[in-house]
């Protein structure tokens, strides 16, 4: 992959010394990686989006927009210690459909060859695959499980890390802190985009690698603001009946994403020893404000490489726990349309959902493979899972999808 | 039955690359390390960590894609084809987690690289084994 293209004559002239075979400075790659992809559904009610990130979604026509992308990663190295690393993706996002964005812009300052800092526009390293979930080509789905992945959208932060690896005997542990901030822009059906700030982000990945094992475990925290037309106006409408409705003051503030604490907490398994890939993880978001629902959920994949082909199978779930009605003003006295506005609301928030997906990835070239998958979705009472749908708009929805992925 | 497989493998490797059933993983004379697993070799390669075990730091290097030894050293050192490989650097380099070994053209090169660098680690035919480097594992 590594497109190498060295700035021989910059290096000659800076390093007259310059040795033949010595690592000469500085050293800068290009490279890149893409995915076209295609997506539908037996279903024209609910549109299949692979993240609350992205505006609509896929329906019963091959729709092309919700997993391709193309991203160009220049790698640089300006001494032995010192490195950048800057990545632009085209996408669908809430904002920029397929317009190129800054997905990683840092510094890396090796300390010692296993002692990092970094800072600028990074990965959130929370899940095993949030630091590559769009590259297609290092992982055997479509795209990594939604029912898990869709908990979690963001995909970079601003601030500084700390990378510290210690080999133990055979075993690698790695522990990684950050902090920063994340502003994302989340889609609205009622509106413009709403730019959403996570302030005081926080966490910490742990994990170790050791022959065909690698684990981690980490731990994410941040403070949402979510500005969005429509929880403003329940909350002031609330806010108006508060001296004269019981419950209703609280029911506001339980409401109002407004500088609201934001936790998840995940760990994970995975087990390739060339052949065969068995992988498990599990999250739990935890939120306060009642427009982003407290969630369980997990995958568990299982494939085997015959040859350059690997079929796999993969049963995951999401599971809302935390209230999706409220029960402060009654359905059917003066603030009936209210009451129907916030149970909507609070409906939309229901991502529910069991899925067993199906699928198979060809490597049919060194940097380039091509996959199928079938996905059954299971959608509890009400549920919407990943779909951008009225509550109950299905009971169970199939979603095909065909892949081709590549890197340069 | 995977045995048997293992054994196709091997065999179909053997079938594949004739000239290169065995090689060796050699350092700087200087570097005062003196042998290494296989496992600790392929973290090296993998970029899992950046030092030797108990000593400095690792350059490792490494032959260019397509090249029938680099094929057999990753078969045998971190079991993972070159599809394998490929993906595993696409995951660590597309994560801004590293970046694959440094390649250079030939066998020579990798013996030229070696001698001049203390901190260098490379993999060559056991035919081209000579003073200037210092085996510290080696396969058959």
């Amino acid at each position: 992959m590594a497109h190498r293209i060295r700035a021989v004559v910059l290096a000659a002239a800076l390093a007259p010394a310059f040795a033949f075979a010595q690592q000469s400075y500085p050293d800068v790659s290009f490279s890149g990686f893409g995915t076209l992809a295609a997506v539908r559904t037996d279903t024209d009610a609910g549109q299949y989006a692979t993240s609350v990130l992205q505006p609509e979604g896929a329906r019963r026509s091959w729709d092309v927009r919700p997993d391709s992308l193309l991203a160009g990663q220049l790698t640089a190295r300006f001494t032995r210690d010192l490195g950048f690393v800057g990545q632009l993706v085209a996408n669908r996002r809430a904002q920029d459909d397929f317009t190129p964005h800054v997905e990683w812009a840092f510094l890396r300052y090796a300390v010692t060859p296993d002692f990092a800092v970094r800072g600028g526009v990074m990965a959130v390293p929370i899940l095993m695959l949030s630091e590559s979930r769009l590259v297609g080509l290092s992982f055997p789905w479509v795209r990594p499980p939604t029912a898990v992945y869709s908990q979690v959208p963001i995909t970079n932060f601003r601030g500084a890390d700390v990378v510290y690896r210690k080999p133990v005997g055979d075993t690698v542990l790695t522990l990684q802190p950050y902090f920063g901030k994340a502003p994302t822009d989340v889609p609205s059906s009622t509106g413009p985009v709403v730019r959403t700030d996570l302030d005081h982000v926080a966490g910490i990945a742990a994990s170790a690698a050791w022959s065909e094992w690698t684990v981690r475990a980490s731990y994410f925290q941040c403070d949402l603001t979510y500005p969005g037309q429509t929880a403003a106006s329940l909350v002031s409408r609330l806010r108006q009946l508060a001296p004269t409705v019981a419950g209703a003051a609280d029911l506001a503030s339980r409401i109002d994403p407004t500088h609201k604490r934001l936790s998840y907490v995940a760990a994970g398994a995975s087990y390739d020893d060339g052949r065969l890939l068995a992988q498990a993880e599990v999250g739990r978001l935890g939120s306060s404000t009642l427009m982003l629902a407290e969630t369980n959920s997990w995958y568990a994949t299982l494939g085997y490489r015959f040859g350059n082909v690997m079929p796999h199978v993969t049963v995951s779930r999401t599971r809302v726990t935390s209230t999706l009605t409220q029960d402060v003003l009654s359905a059917s006295g003066p603030f009936a349309d209210l009451a129907a506005n916030i149970d909507t609301t609070l409906g939309t928030t229901n991502v529910s959902q069991r899925v067993v997906a199906v699928g198979a990835r060809w490597q049919v070239l060194r940097n380039v493979d091509l996959k199928v998958q079938w996905d059954h979705v299971q959608l509890p009472d009400g549920a919407v899972g990943n779909f951008n749908a009225s509550p109950g708009f299905a009971r169970s929805v199939n979603v095909y999808s065909a892949a081709l992925d590549f890197v340069f | 039955m995977p045995r048997l497989f293992r054994a196709l493998v091997a065999a179909a490797a053997l079938v594949a690359c004739p000239a290169c059933a065995e090689f060796v993983v050699v350092v700087n004379p200087k570097n005062p390390v003196s042998s290494l697993t296989a496992r600790q070799v392929a973290q090296i390669y993998l970029g899992r960590v950046g030092s030797f075990a108990g000593g400095g730091q690792a350059t490792p290097i490494d032959l260019p894609e397509g090249t029938p030894l680099r094929d057999e050293f990753y078969a045998k050192v971190a079991e993972k084809n070159a599809g394998q490989v490929k993906a595993y650097w696409s995951k660590q380099l597309f994560s801004g987690n590293g970046t694959p070994p440094r390649e250079v053209a030939s066998i020579a090169e990798v013996k030229r690289a070696v001698a001049g660098d203390a901190t260098a680690i490379g993999y060559i035919d056991r035919a081209a084994l000579d003073a200037s480097v210092k085996e510290i594992f080696s396969v058959r």
